[in-house]
């Protein structure tokens, strides 16, 4: 399993290094990648227009980044989207679904089926007011013919965790 | 007259500030330690039993302490206001007899008609003996009874003794409290001077006086002051001294009506006679009291027909047609003397039993509202959003805010992450342009609040080894850019949230997968 991750993110790095990044805060907003083995992070506007320049119009229509790496024995995709100030709910939503696809094209480019089961998308902010989380909680994202609800945690928050949370596995 | 001493806190235009007055507790019911300062709006949450209203009642009973401490003692008895008690002077306690240091020096000036200061360690001993002797024990005795406690027992499961201190722009004392009484601690008097004025005319002028935070200038007939036989000062001017000492410690000390505690749910429904009856059997000296004084204290209003409109009559008004669409509360009496509440909506007036439990469970604010509250009063008031829909629990936030614009203070205990939610947004709104407010928030210009208006604490397991366990207040962070931080609420929804999310998963993926992003 390690050796096809380690392959994953050479394969991603090679074809995608471009707008690969170390960066992974936007705006005073982090996420914390610690724990996260194998990862790549690539910049959503910058894989927006390296794989589907033609579908939108403008590349802010993209996710602040992309987070492909393993944990709990696998490969996971953390579709993740940083809000230091209020966060628009619909276009949050919006952006998510487009990483999504952008990723899964980025993947499939590297001969690896895309799996929604490992797909998470998050929205972590810093504001720590309820409606705004509670709004931001409540949307849900169509890919083809599956739902997957958005995972909205505080900036700093560690991917692992959350993904450790939402599939009730023990904390690490 | 001596300068008032300024509030530390920075004053800028149209923020509200309140007298300092603070209050730290320690092994209080479920309180390990507490420590909070009131606001013009002061906010208490947290997990349910976790003491908000132990604290809210503690307070109560210290500001009332400074009103009940005087009451039976001055024949006068009018609070915190000097003048018209010429005649009626207090007997100064024996403790307090004994020597007027530079009598002399002070005798020779008011016979000369010159200003002269009271010697400051009299002022210290009268305010010191009034704090420690009359103020700590009514204090006590206060918080025993609006709690139903019986004597002793407020102090936390496994300790003791309770510990509490009181700071306010005029006084701090600290002591401890247990079932053999009170063990006083240190006691702090910032400097305060009594300045005596002769006043010459004739009729001689009755004994007058202005205080203030930073001391007292009392006027007094000239004629009253020389001639006397030896003995400076006579015991007139000790008496005088005295009064003016002791109401000097509760200058800017806000006065409060009764509070309105979370038990309060369905004692408006009760039939007047036997509220009546309640409320007697409430007001029964007891050490095993049948009810909390809370409760007791309410009845005892409620069952007392209101009169006059005060002040917020208008503002009540807007509130209830808010709340209920276009009703009134109203009163009959009953046959018995008692006040009937009722409820009146477009022409139609009903038993308050028959209207909905929004109507019933907001009559008693309403009431405070339009007959009781005055500006400066500190209302508390336990769980305001019981029983209320969201949008009435947000429009209790925009009432909050008119009072305290209006200059009155409060004190609340609340679960509703509405109200924190309405709250915030009134922060916010504070720095939008009035004109702006309106057109593009609907909200009246009064309706606003700054983030150095409130304070908010919240209520959390001590993480401790204490053997019993208990709470302690932190102070919740309350920005002008982002409102009140709202951990406490956010906890639980994000505890919901992942719970959800993981079901949801659960059920379109069969569980957390292992495989994933696939070689093909």
């Amino acid at each position: 399993m390690n050796g096809d991750a380690a392959s994953l993110r050479a394969a991603m790095k090679t074809r995608y290094g471009s707008v690969a990044t170390t960066r992974r805060q936007d705006e005073g907003c982090s996420i914390n990648l610690d724990g996260l083995g194998h990862r790549v992070v690539l910049r959503g506007e910058g894989l927006s227009l390296l794989v589907a320049p033609q579908r939108r119009s403008s590349a802010e229509e993209a996710p602040d980044c992309l987070v492909i790496g393993t944990h709990a024995g696998g490969p996971i995709l953390g579709v993740v989207e940083l809000k230091s100030k209020t966060a628009s709910a619909s276009n949050v939503q919006q952006k998510l679904v487009n990483g999504i696809h952008d990723a899964n094209e980025a993947l499939a480019a590297c001969g690896r089926t895309p799996n929604l089961s490992r797909t998470y998308p998050i929205v972590l902010a810093k504001s720590r007011r309820a409606s705004a989380f509670q709004v931001l909680a409540s949307r849900e994202l169509r890919v083809g013919a599956t739902r997957l609800r958005v995972t909205v945690g505080a900036c700093g928050d560690r991917l692992t965790d959350i993904v450790d949370k939402v599939d009730r596995r023990p904390r690490q | 007259m001596p300068e008032a001493v300024e509030n530390p806190e920075a004053q800028e235009e149209g923020v509200r500030t309140v007298p300092r007055f603070d209050l730290e507790v320690s092994d209080l019911g479920p309180i390990i330690h507490a420590d909070i300062s009131l606001r013009p709006l002061t906010v208490f949450i947290g997990p349910n039993g976790s003491g908000k209203s132990w604290l809210a009642t503690m307070v109560s009973a210290a500001l009332r302490a400074g009103e009940l401490s005087q009451r039976g003692y001055y024949p006068g008895g009018a609070f915190g206001e000097g003048p018209s008690r010429a005649d009626t002077w207090p007997d100064v306690p024996e403790a307090l007899e004994g020597e007027w240091p530079d009598s002399d020096a002070s005798h020779e000036a008011v016979a000369h008609g010159r200003q002269t200061a009271v010697p400051p360690e009299y002022v210290n001993r009268c305010r010191r003996w009034w704090l420690t002797t009359r103020w700590v024990p009514t204090m006590l005795e206060e918080g025993e009874r609006l709690l139903g406690a019986a004597a002793g027992a407020l102090a936390r499961r496994g300790t003791p003794r309770s510990g509490l201190a009181c700071q306010t722009q005029c006084f701090a004392v600290r002591f401890g409290m247990d079932e053999d009484g009170t063990v006083i601690g240190d006691v702090g008097l910032p400097p305060w001077q009594v300045l005596l004025q002769p006043v010459t005319g004739r009729p001689p002028v009755p004994v007058e006086w202005q205080l203030g935070p930073g001391g007292a200038l009392v006027r007094l007939a000239s004629q009253r002051l020389v001639g006397l036989p030896p003995g400076w000062p006579p015991p007139e001017l000790r008496s005088v001294v005295f009064d003016v000492c002791v109401s000097g410690l509760f200058v800017g000390y806000p006065r409060q009506p009764p509070h309105l505690p979370a038990s309060r749910s369905g004692l408006m429904v009760v039939r007047p006679e036997l509220m009546g009856a309640v409320a007697s059997a409430a007001a029964e000296p007891s050490h095993t009291p049948a009810y909390p004084g809370v409760v007791a204290d309410l009845l005892s209003r409620l069952v007392r027909p209101f009169k006059e409109d005060g002040p917020f009559a208008e503002l009540a008004r807007w509130f209830e047609e808010e709340l209920t669409g276009g009703g009134h509360v109203t009163m009959r009496l009953s046959p018995a003397g008692f006040p009937d509440y009722r409820f009146e909506i477009g022409g139609t007036e009903m038993p308050l039993h028959m209207a909905s439990a929004t109507v019933t469970e907001s009559a008693p604010l309403v009431l405070y509202l339009r007959h009781l509250i005055q500006p400066g009063h500190l209302l508390i008031i336990e769980e305001p959003e019981a029983h209320l829909h969201p949008a009435n629990q947000a429009l209790l936030a925009r009432l909050f805010a008119k009072l305290v614009r209006a200059g009155v203070n409060l004190l609340i205990t609340t679960h509703s992450d509405f109200l924190l939610e309405q709250l915030s947004n009134l922060i916010l709104i504070s720095q939008v342009d009035a004109g702006q407010r309106r057109e593009a928030y609907n909200s009246d210009t009064e309706e606003y609040l700054h983030a150095s208006e409130v304070g908010v604490y919240v209520f959390e397991p001590a993480k401790d080894d204490s053997p019993a366990p208990g709470f302690v207040t932190q102070q919740v962070e309350v920005t002008d850019d982002d409102g009140i931080a709202q951990d406490e609420f956010l906890k639980v929804f994000e505890a919901l949230h992942y719970e959800q999310v993981a079901l949801e998963r659960e059920l379109a993926f069969g569980g957390a997968g292992d495989e994933g992003l696939e070689s093909r």
